[in-house]
């Protein structure tokens, strides 16, 4: 368990979920299921080509330096947890 | 009127022949899924103020003699990813359990604009990641057709029983698409960038756009044209500045390609089925040939990898701080993994940590890079195909709705996109439209284009519809 535990605590730390013995069992057997499906995608020769990010192709297009804020703050803040003359209030990050 | 009959091509002309108010069809829709939505669960939340309040301004418009879109007074369903200020807007996650979000979404302001009218939100899986709403944090939506089989999204199965509503819902590896052939509507994912996705919450960002669902095919160009257009919040749809629909045709009859080895997949009634169809488009002067588009097998694969990769991304805003549930924890660390252990669901728990392996420093070159590299070359493939034919008809699932419960495996379920994830890699518009029954269940197929050509395969598949009785 502790080598399985191992194996995929980073992956809990990055994404920020409670790894349980249980959970890290699960995410590594689903892990090896998962790297085992995607051997057809490794194994096709793409030498040469080039990474796609995009549909279209696109140009970058700067926009007039204006502030400008879609939502007034007001109505964005209302959704937070704890909100407080202007600054999100969240716990402490130093012990 | 029976509205499970009607769709909303004909609920709108009989508005603007004054043969019912608006006001009237929106009372009826509201009483309908307050009648059949006990069992179905289609919808997650119902706005009849919202709806009747918009229904009354278009029936005043159009008394006062206004010209107003062709689906003026036509109920839409949202799925419940798309933000509706005031609204409960929770993507059918535990952790947007109470957000009400303070905007709404372009496409639902559109509707608005075009005098539509917003009947309420739908049932997804979590955040759209996949077609099957158990998932969802709301129960599942149960198939009218039989509800022992999956549904897919809300907004298509509740077009199953009400024909004149129009159903919103994300597409990013093919769910409303399936939903569609599931409940045996019709769908259309558009070309990317023509619809502004402000306000759609999505996991995928490059794959996710604004689809359609509708009884008819008809119904789906007009929708269509409502929705799209330029819009400075999503910059994707700068494609719109230089948007010119594309009719390749020119007066012919489009040229129809195919590929055989599709149909070694499907089951055999289903097989049965997709050949009838090639024999109705032979028979109706069409000419069909036979293509091969080199990487489409490989396309789910690379489709799962980029899609994990940008869900890990794109999770990580839920952190409880600016808005979302919460649970209290001394420090800030805690606070993070304690509320999105508490509140994330299972698959989409899944999707990030498996999308944090395949981005961390061995495999990002190995598994991310390969995946965007086959985006580019399957890009091509359909590219050069296009180049021989006009459109490319393919199945939308290989099978009718499965049963509940009967998919635990995870990736058996990544497996049923695999006709519709590899045209969400390129980008390219696809609409789907119930092609026959296979064991008494819809199956649909899938029409995909060129860019811009939504005209082409809307009017394609409404004429498949009418001559085919489909």
């Amino acid at each position: 368990m502790e080598e399985i535990k191992k194996e995929v605590s980073n992956m809990f730390y990055a994404a920020r979920f409670n790894m349980t013995d249980e959970a890290a069992k699960k995410i590594y057997e689903e892990r090896e299921a998962l790297t085992k499906w995607l051997q057809p995608l490794l194994a096709v020769d793409l030498t040469g080509v080039e990474e796609s990010f995009y549909n279209h192709e696109r140009e970058n297009v700067m926009r007039a330096d204006k502030v400008v804020l879609n939502e007034s703050k007001k109505a964005l803040f209302k959704t937070a947890s704890n909100f407080e003359e202007g600054s999100y209030r969240v716990p402490p990050i130093i012990e | 009127m029976d509205l499970e009959k009607i769709n909303a091509s004909e609920a709108a002309n009989a508005i603007r022949r004054k043969e019912i108010k608006a006001r009237e069809l929106t009372e009826k829709v509201l009483a309908l899924i307050k009648e059949k939505d006990q069992k179905y669960k289609t919808f997650t939340t119902v706005t009849p103020q919202l709806a009747l309040e918009q229904a009354e301004k278009t029936d005043k418009l159009l008394d006062e003699g206004n010209e107003l879109s062709p689906l003026a007074g036509i109920p839409f369903a949202f799925t419940d990813d798309f933000s509706l200020k005031d609204v409960f807007s929770t993507s059918c996650s535990k952790i947007l359990k109470n957000f009400i979000p303070p905007f709404t979404a372009a496409a639902v302001e559109k509707t608005d604009e075009a005098g539509a009218v917003t009947a309420g939100k739908t049932n997804i899986a979590e955040f759209g990641m996949g077609y099957d709403t158990d998932t969802s944090s709301y129960p599942a939506t149960e198939n009218p057709l039989d509800n022992n089989k999956v549904a897919g999204c809300g907004s298509a199965a509740a077009i199953s029983f009400c024909g004149p509503l129009i159903g919103i819902s994300s597409d990013t590896g093919g769910e409303l698409r399936l939903a569609a052939s599931f409940c045996g509507v019709t769908a259309l994912r558009p070309s990317a960038g023509t619809v502004s996705r402000h306000g759609m919450s999505t996991y995928a960002s490059s794959f996710s756009q604004v689809g359609i669902a509708a009884k008819k095919a008809a119904d789906l160009l007009p929708a269509f044209e409502i929705l799209k257009g330029y819009d400075p919040r999503d910059a994707a749809t700068a494609i719109c500045k230089n948007y010119n629909p594309t009719e390749n045709c020119s007066g012919r009859k489009p040229l129809i390609g195919y590929l055989p080895r599709l149909f070694e997949n499907l089951d055999k009634e289903t097989a049965v089925i997709f050949q009838e169809t090639n024999n109705f488009f032979s028979a109706s002067g069409y000419e069909l040939k036979e293509i091969s588009i080199p990487y489409f097998e490989e396309a789910l694969f690379a489709f799962h990898v980029i899609a994990m990769t940008e869900s890990f991304s794109n999770l990580s805003r839920y952190d409880s701080i600016r808005f979302g549930s919460f649970l209290e924890e001394d420090s800030l660390e805690e606070r993070y993994v304690k509320t999105r252990s508490e509140f994330i669901g299972a698959e989409a728990g899944r999707r990030s940590l498996l999308g944090a392996y395949l981005t961390n420093n061995d495999n990002y070159p190995k598994y991310y890079t390969q995946a965007l590299r086959l985006k580019t070359a399957l890009k091509k493939s359909f590219a050069e195909t296009l180049k021989e034919v006009d459109l490319i008809i393919t199945p939308a699932a290989a099978s009718p709705a499965h049963d509940r419960d009967s998919l635990s495996d995870f990736i058996a379920r990544y497996e049923t996109e695999r006709y519709c994830a590899p045209v969400s890699l390129t980008g390219l518009p696809a609409v789907v439209v119930p092609a026959g029954l296979s064991r008494q269940l819809p199956v649909g197929m899938q029409l995909v284009g060129k860019s811009f050509t939504e005209a082409m395969l809307t009017g394609l598949a409404d004429f498949y519809q009418r001559e085919a009785g489909k």
